[in-house]
């Protein structure tokens, strides 16, 4: 009896134990790295004294709305964008503005002061606010526009579009997605994020877009590997038993 | 080295045995598992909130008695206009905020009332539902174990169980959960070992487990490449037949067996009732197998480990290390008669 299940767990193994290795390694990659630093928040900051604070307090950034400064009211902005919904005010570099959706025109950003709806963001603009937002200090190494589907590149939700591409140089090539519409950072991706990505696709078996914890391939695999799993504790139970009754005589 | 590996492989599956198979089966259940029901939400639909007001009764920014937010949202709950003025908020909604929502009508500090919340859940609801009860919970949240801010609990009294949690800083319905979402918690607690509920998993208890198992697979996979070097773990295509002279070491009785070439000598002469002493039945951990053969046999690891240096000059080997095919004469030392008499 012992001697079947020996048998059969070592043949099955010898069929799904690369798929053991496989998911103890990637489990342990995606459980010993820090989910907040797999998504880069250490990459952005985003308070920064600037100029006209100088004399404020520390704590006191650009970051902080100054209200008296809001030239452009609510109520002009509701008069003029009568179906603005989702309205924030907020800040775009050292700029306050308004970030709406609306029905017709989309995403729309006004500056707060003017009340002038800003244009989509240019290639110059884009830099200025990764840089602004980078905590490293590393150089841009790329800069792209991204507004279709077909180019936007896996790590990227379509939902986000259209988007500047900020890549910094260095090795684990960091990069920012900038939203053109509304200025804002929408994504940090770098290294460890991308083989977060491949870990968690061998994890799941999912050779083809990550996405799917219900392939077949992972059933059968991890079926089998349940069998496997289980002869191997009876043999461990055994042996433990046998151990005892050893000791006993 | 190979007699290491083995015990430590023994004792990596004593250690992560039962994780390892938690992780199996969960991960099964997550493969099979319905997700739309799974999330809880079969019973969801969006809350409209929304409703038009003359900008004019807006309260205008600077009028608000507050300073210091880094963002303001105009939010609508209900048809009521508020302010929701953030001051501090991280990369995750479920991350520690400082909010405070104001009425944007009237410029005073208007924390979500119980009623409001009530309203919110069952229009939340798809189906007619008696709430049971509604009670504002501050982190932590048993059902959300992430969330690190205040949140409103509405039960209700259908049958699968349903509370409702509804942000008490925006009025949004962050989750339905149900029996079904429980049963998927509980799978993904156990998955990520979060036996002390904090909804993550970067933990050093799971960090420890996945470094045992890790190493578990290692000395496994080590373990079968040995067995595969010693023949073992060939795939026979036409099982042929290997004629053996055994003489028992005692009795100096000699037969000649016909085994099965391809399978290893522990076993074949077990089939012809020749029953070799042995703890591990033919792991090759006991060394207790052992026969003599005159002929240059290769020496396993699990030789080398189990038998002395002489011992394997004078032409020892174990038994559950070599083919059948292998051997020619051997001479045993068989356990026959003990086995009979037990
Ligand atoms: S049977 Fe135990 S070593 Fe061969």
């Amino acid at each position: 009896m012992i001697k079947k299940i020996r048998k059969y767990h070592k043949w099955l193994m010898a069929f799904v134990g690369i798929q053991f290795l496989i998911w103890s390694l990637t489990g342990l990659y995606m459980v010993s790295m820090d989910i907040h630093f797999i998504h880069g928040e250490h990459l952005r900051v985003e308070h920064r004294r600037v100029e006209h604070l100088r004399d404020a307090s520390p704590q006191q950034t650009n970051q902080t709305l100054a209200l008296d400064k809001v030239n452009y009211s609510l109520s002009n902005l509701l008069s003029e964008y009568p179906h603005a919904q989702n309205i924030t005010l907020g800040h775009m570099l050292d700029k306050q503005v308004y970030r709406f959706m609306d029905h017709a025109r989309g995403k729309v950003l006004i500056d707060a002061d003017s009340g002038k709806r800003l244009a989509p963001l240019n290639e110059a603009q884009a830099l200025n606010l990764a840089q602004y937002h980078f905590s490293g200090t590393a150089a841009v190494a790329s800069a792209k526009l991204i507004s279709d589907v077909e180019n936007t590149p896996p790590e990227l939700s379509p939902r986000h579009l259209p988007v500047w591409q900020i890549t910094f140089a260095g090795f684990s090539s960091p990069t920012f997605y900038i939203n053109q519409y509304t200025a804002e950072i929408v994504t940090t991706r770098h290294l460890a994020w991308r083989m977060f990505d491949w870990m968690w696709r061998f994890h799941i078996m999912d050779y083809d877009d990550g996405e799917n914890v219900a392939n077949w391939f992972l059933l059968l695999i991890a079926l089998l590997g349940c069998v496997a799993a289980s002869m191997g504790a009876v043999l461990t139970y055994q042996r433990i038993c046998n151990n005892k009754q050893a000791g006993a005589k | 080295m190979f007699k290491l590996n083995t015990s430590l492989h023994k004792w990596l599956s004593l250690l992560v045995g039962i994780q390892l198979l938690i992780w199996l089966g969960t991960g099964l259940y997550f493969n099979l598992m319905d997700h739309q029901k799974a999330s809880g939400a079969v019973h969801l639909r969006p809350v409209n909130h929304n409703a038009s007001t003359s900008p004019t009764q807006l309260i205008p920014f600077d009028q608000l008695a507050f300073d210091g937010a880094k963002q303001i949202k105009l939010l609508w709950i209900l048809g009521h206009p508020y302010y929701q003025l953030t001051f501090e908020s991280g990369p995750h909604a479920y991350q520690h905020k400082s909010v405070t929502l104001v009425d944007a009508k009237s410029g005073a500090v208007r924390p979500l009332s119980e009623t409001l919340v009530r309203t919110i859940a069952v229009k939340s609801y798809d189906g007619a539902v008696n709430i049971i009860s509604a009670n504002l919970l501050t982190p932590p949240i048993d059902e959300l174990p992430r969330e690190e801010n205040p949140v409103w609990q509405v039960k209700f009294d259908d049958a699968n169980n349903t509370n409702v949690y509804i942000d008490a800083n925006s009025g949004a319905v962050l989750a339905h959960v149900n029996d079904d979402r429980r049963l998927k918690d509980l799978m993904l607690m156990l998955h990520f070992m979060d036996y002390f509920n904090t909804g993550g998993f970067n933990h050093w208890l799971i960090i420890v487990f996945a470094i045992a198992s890790l190493l578990l697979s290692m000395t496994g996979i080590t373990w079968l490449v040995e067995r595969f070097k010693s023949g073992q773990l060939r795939i026979m295509l036409k099982p042929s037949s290997q004629q053996v002279t055994v003489t028992e070491q005692s009795s100096q009785q000699s037969n000649t067996l016909t085994l099965k070439a391809q399978q290893p000598l522990f076993d074949a002469l077990a089939q012809h009732n020749v029953l070799l002493p042995s703890n591990c039945g033919g792991g090759g951990t006991c060394g207790m197998c052992r026969i003599h053969s005159e002929q240059p046999l290769k020496i396993t690891e699990a030789e080398q480990a189990r038998l002395s240096k002489s011992k394997l000059d004078e032409g020892y080997r174990l038994a559950c290390q070599h083919m059948a095919g292998e051997v020619t004469h051997i001479t045993v030392r068989t356990q026959k008669k003990s086995a009979k008499a037990q």
